[in-house]
């Protein structure tokens, strides 16, 4: 084993990804490896966090799933260029904001987060979304919202194969029951 | 686990003229037989091999709560071999405690109940070091951080930790190679960790 582990391989480890004596072989390390135990640590905290994320731009096997594990999840449907006004229900986890569109075509979706008066709070390029739905899902957890301003605009941008590009905008305004 | 006696282990007598110094922790055992365990060295080797005790247990059962209890049993197992003298090689008490956690995984896969009276001073020891619950990061940090990532990232992750598919799986999933999804998990890990430890995102 060359001390310190390479993060590549503290990866594989974690998921289970090496053959069976090379694991063993790091494990016995780790036992006696108070560098490489803690960068196995911060590897594994970033897996056992990845375990149970929604992501924040989602797609229905995501929200799917996090209902399954117990979740409680709003979901709204939204059209662009309306102002809606969400409220989070006491006891809900996350609003769930189905931005409605036509997806069809699109390449790559890129999502912004703004203030009404363009400050961007939050960038997510490259997002999910479900062409055949017609939705890309946001999942707006009660952290957001004590970190976001209550008014928001969400902004899609996307790009066709063709290299065209559009946008929409939802303006949400969120409450906590 | 049961291993033999070992003469060269330091007995209660013999425990002053041979410290052996551990590799995990750098501490002297010569006072493994203290009476009061919380004032022991032995103190110092369950805090040093608690966390990697745990971390051995989650990598293995993937339930936090297990883990937690394989690090109790594990430290009270070492606790009182190390003081009835039965560890083989006291310089590397580490391996031993590799061979517990193996050992106890083993049994909680099998599903076999442990039904253990622990002897209080040891229990006692090993709560205090138990290392707190895991880590736990920002969750919204953590949200924030991981949508960022380009889409097919955040799909190799979650088809990685949340479906426990292997490299071949989400290889087929997502039409790449096993070697094209080993590379991209370990960015995106790489890249999840420096968002989430470093700037906010």
């Amino acid at each position: 084993v060359n001390c310190p582990l390479e993060f590549e391989l503290l990866v594989r480890y974690w998921t289970h990804d090496l053959p069976e004596t090379e694991a063993e072989a790091i494990e016995e390390h780790l036992f006696t490896c108070a560098q490489c135990a803690s960068a196995t640590a911060r590897v594994a905290a970033i897996g056992e966090g990845v375990r149970e994320v929604v992501p924040p731009v989602a797609l229905e096997r995501d929200i799917a799933r996090a209902r399954a594990l117990g979740v409680i999840l709003v979901v709204n449907d939204l059209s662009p260029d309306e102002e809606a006004i969400v409220t989070l229900p006491r006891g809900a986890d996350f609003l769930v904001h189905r931005l409605r569109g036509d997806f069809r075509g699109t390449r790559t979706l890129d999502l912004e987060v703004r203030t009404p008066d363009g400050a961007v709070l939050a960038s997510f390029p490259d997002a999910p979304f479900d062409a055949d739905a017609g939705a890309a899902l946001v999942a707006c957890s009660r952290h957001f919202m004590e970190l976001f301003p209550p008014e928001a605009q969400i902004v899609l941008h996307q790009t066709d194969s063709s290299g065209a590009e559009r946008s929409a905008t939802f303006t949400i305004v969120h409450e906590l029951e | 686990m049961d291993g033999p006696r070992n003469a060269g282990l330091p007995s209660r007598k013999e425990s002053t003229t041979h410290a052996p110094t551990h590799t995990c922790c750098g501490c002297s055992m010569r006072q493994w037989s203290t009476p009061d365990l919380r004032r022991s060295p032995l103190r110092m080797l369950c805090s040093a091999l608690a966390p990697r005790i745990r971390l051995y247990a989650l990598r293995h059962l993937r339930d936090e709560s297990a883990a937690a209890d394989i690090t109790q049993e594990a430290l009270i197992t070492i606790v009182e071999r190390a003081r009835e003298g039965r560890i083989e090689n006291p310089d590397h008490v580490d391996r031993f405690a590799l061979g517990v956690c193996r050992n106890l995984v083993a049994r909680v896969r099998r599903g076999e109940v442990r039904t253990r009276r622990f002897e209080s001073a040891a229990r006692m020891l090993t709560e205090e070091v138990l290392p707190p619950a895991f880590t736990r990061l920002d969750a919204a940090r953590l949200a924030l951080c991981f949508g960022q990532l380009r889409a097919r990232d955040q799909r190799v992750l979650l088809l990685t930790f949340q479906e426990d598919f292997g490299a071949d799986d989400i290889a087929t999933e997502l039409s790449m190679s096993p070697g094209n999804v080993r590379v991209v998990r370990h960015r995106a890990m790489s890249a999840l960790q420096r968002c989430v430890e470093g700037a906010p995102p």
